[in-house]
This record gives C-alpha cells, structure tokens and sequence, in this order.
C-alpha cells in the first residue's frame, strides 16, 4: 500500500481547509488548518468523539455538496462547534473548509453561562436564607412558653405570639417535660401576650392541656380576649380548667 | 407525528407555554416522573438526533434546552410532598466542566418527590467547591452526574474523594456516562451506578424500607 503524505498547500483559500480521500486520510492542508490543528493523517483525530457518526453520515461521496456542523479538537485541546463546508471533486477527492462558529455564538453562549450561574447561585443563596429562618422560626416558637415556677405549688407559663400548629408541636415537650419534672401542681397558662390563634393550634392546645389533666395538674388560664375566647370554645374540655381575666388576679389568687 | 416529534418542535420553536400544555394533556395525575422519562428524556435525545441528522444547529440545541430546563421547572414546582423533619437528605453536581445539567435536574425533582431534602448545585462544579457544600452540608446521599467520556478521569478523581467522607454517603453516579460507558469498576457498597430514574426511584423506595426495616 502507498503510504499517504500530508502536504502543505498554498493554493487555496485564507482559511483552514483539508483535502481528504475517502478513507477519512488527509492528503493536503493549509497554513491555517495546520495552525488550528494538530494534524495527523487521520481526520478522526482532530474530530470529537460525539461527531463521528454525523461526519460518516454526511461526509461521504454520495453527498457531492454539503454543510455540516460538527465538535472538533483544536491543538489547545479545545473543543470548537464549526460549519464544515464539504465538496467531493470525484469518488475519491473531496475538499473541506472548516469555518468556527465559537466567534459567532461565543458572547452569546458566555452571557447565557453566566445568567444561569448567577440564577443557580441565586437559588442556592435563597435556600441558605429560608433555612436559616426557618431555624429562628423555630428558635423563636421555642421561646415562646417559658415556663416559670412562682411557688412549690404553683408555675406560669405565658404564651408568646400566635397560636400556630407548627409553634404548638413545637412547645408541647418542653412543656410536658417541665410540668413533670416541676412539683407545682397548679399551672398558669397566660394568654395576655397572644395573638391570632389557629383552628390546628387550638388543637395541639387541647391535646397539651389534656396531657397535663392526666398527670393530674389544674390548669388555670388567664388573660383571653374575647375573640380568643371564642376559639377556646371549640376546645370542649369541661373539667378542671379555670378561667382568670388578668395575671394580677390569678397571682392573687394561685401565687404566694 | 410522536409525541417526542410534537414537543421536539416545540422546545426547538421556543414555546414554553404550548409545551406545558400539551405535557399537562397526558394524564390527569401528574406523576412528574413518568413525564421525565416518557417525554422529556426521549424528547432531548430526539433533538440530539435531529443534529445529527444535520437538520438543526448546536443554536436550536441551546434553546431548546433552556425550554426544557423552564418546562422542568414549572413541573418540579408543582404540589410536592412537603420535605420532613429529618428528612434524608440528597446533594447533587455535575462535574467541572460538564455542561449538561437536565438530567441532574430531574434527579433533584425525584428525590424531592419522596420528600428528600435536596440541595442541588448544578453543572460544572470544580471539586473543592463542591466538597465545601459536602462537609458543611453532610448529605446522606451524593449523586455526581457526567455526560461526555472525557471526564471520566476527573470522574474517578471525584468519587475517590467522596468515598473517602467519614460519615460515609451513598454516592450515585449518574448522567449519560452511567447509560453508555461500563462504568463497573467504580462501584462498591457505597458508590452505585444509576442508569435512569426508574433505577433511582426503585433506590430510593428501597432504601426507605431499610430504613423502615431497621428502625
């Protein structure tokens, strides 16, 4: 078999371009394809992987004209998008130009990039931000029943905010755990610092209160609005809860 | 014309809304995942196919990806199963210099769709970023993602590192690598291959029993 030499050619446009056999072998280059490239005989070379079969396809003698876009391999082992502009002379010859497209799509492609970078980190940040405050949600929902031993028999514990399910959930142990490891048999539920109060939080409500029946504390509530009033209503537990208007009277009346 | 043909030509025309519509037509429960991977996996394979077929440009390619990645989003942000107290939770990047991303995406939706708590970092993410996220973060489970055969050795490079975590993740490597490429060798008990979401989801619904089984 003949071996194949590239060779050099001047005669041809001022722009990368190959002659190739049809077994894909590079029989002519120009000054600027050899400057684009790292050329070896084989065409394959310089093509990326994912083009082969587009360049089989399309690059054949069967199609005497054609133009096609495909990935290839520059010398910096860059991966560049280009038009080939393909011409068979005869079964055997055909001419390729090669035109890059990166200049065309380049600023466009960078700003795209760059849009969704900066909206990816948005997002990220975003997250970030929701779960910190979800942290001082439930920082705060923790706060918001302290529980507070007056006398051997009695403790307060004020409510703090609105009455929200997830806050409820939230307070529910502490107070129970309080309640039993503090002697205090009677506890003071202060409403005067609370806001709205929710259907699903009225129910944990009834649910804690009902707890602390069975471990046998009185429960004493004081300060409603009438509005919460209301809402307590749709508690229904009848026994052993008492009701107060002010902190002073319940102190009055339960403190030392 | 199919039904990739029908939403090829409309993520190729730029038309989120049509797409959306015609997608919210193929079934009265929207089971996202079902859409993924009877819609919009083969549909984006379509349009690879249609480049190669030399009947569209990297350009139509582009746009029709960005069309996707809204359309994905749309879908994604529809009612989900609220993320736990607890909830494991699910850390995903595509490796440096990997551009495609949809993929990792639908991930990301699936995990939520079982109530993961996920974080997703997106494409392109160099090593010591992304171990960052990892040690502040300490996901149950990593799921790295690449397409192209070149990134295979920073591939290898990327689950070496996460292998290596203390409080030893799952890893999962997925992306179009995981489908084409016998990627065996780089399995063990803690780095799985998933070829597609249907694996994923059967990883996923069997890892809940474990951990129902244990608890």
């Amino acid at each position: 078999m003949k071996k194949t030499l590239m060779r050099q050619v001047n005669n041809q446009f001022p722009a990368p371009c190959l002659t190739i056999n049809k077994k894909y072998t590079i029989l002519e280059y120009t000054q600027e394809a050899s400057e684009m490239f790292h050329l070896t005989p084989s065409l394959w070379e310089i093509i990326e992987e994912g083009s082969h079969t587009k360049v089989k396809e399309w690059v054949i003698p069967s199609q005497p004209k054609s133009k096609v876009e495909i990935n290839m391999i520059t010398a910096s082992k860059q991966v560049v998008l280009v038009d080939l502009y393909v011409k068979w002379n005869n079964d055997l010859q055909a001419e390729i130009m090669i035109f890059p497209k990166e200049g065309q799509n380049q600023h466009v492609t960078k700003m795209l990039d760059r849009l969704q970078t900066r909206l990816n980190e948005t997002n990220f940040e975003l997250l970030e931000e929701k779960e910190k405050l979800e942290d001082a949600i439930q920082q705060n929902n923790k706060l918001s029943a302290p529980f507070i031993q007056l006398t051997d028999e009695t403790s307060l514990i004020p409510l703090f905010g609105d009455i929200s399910e997830e806050k409820l959930l939230t307070i529910k142990d502490q107070i129970l755990l309080n309640a039993h490891t503090h002697e205090s048999d009677c506890l003071l539920f202060d409403f005067t610092a609370v806001g709205e109060m929710h259907q699903e939080g009225v129910y944990v409500l009834k649910d804690i209160f009902t707890s602390l029946l069975y471990m046998g504390k009185e429960i004493v509530i004081v300060g409603v609005k009438p509005i919460q009033a209301q809402r307590l209503h749709h508690l229904k537990i009848r026994f052993n809860l008492s009701f107060v208007t002010s902190l002073q009277e319940a102190l009055n009346r339960f403190g030392a | 014309m199919d039904d990739f043909s029908k939403l090829a030509k409309l993520f190729l025309e730029g038309n989120e809304d049509d797409a959306i519509h015609y997608l919210s037509q193929m079934g009265p429960t929207p089971n996202r995942l079902h859409l993924y991977e009877q819609f919009l996996t083969p549909t984006m394979y379509h349009i690879g196919a249609l480049w190669e077929r030399n009947e569209i440009s990297v350009a139509d390619e582009h746009l029709a990806t960005a069309v996707c990645d809204f359309v994905l989003s749309q879908l994604d942000s529809m009612e989900k199963r609220k993320v736990e107290k607890n909830a494991s939770k699910a850390l995903l990047f595509g490796i440096e210099e990997e551009q495609h991303y949809l993929g990792l995406k639908m991930v990301a939706s699936t995990f939520r769709e079982y109530g993961w708590d996920v974080r997703y970092l997106g494409p392109n993410l160099p090593l010591d970023h992304a171990l960052t996220q990892v040690n502040r973060y300490k996901p149950d489970v990593i799921g790295v993602s690449a397409a192209l055969s070149y990134r295979l050795p920073v591939l290898k490079d990327v689950i070496e590192h996460l292998a290596r975590l203390e409080w030893s993740p799952t890893v999962l490597i997925g992306g179009r690598m995981a489908k084409e490429y016998d990627l065996r060798s780089f399995a063990s008990d803690r780095v799985l291959i998933v070829k597609d979401l249907h694996q994923l989801e059967a990883w996923i619904e069997g890892n809940e029993e474990d951990i129902n089984a244990t608890s």
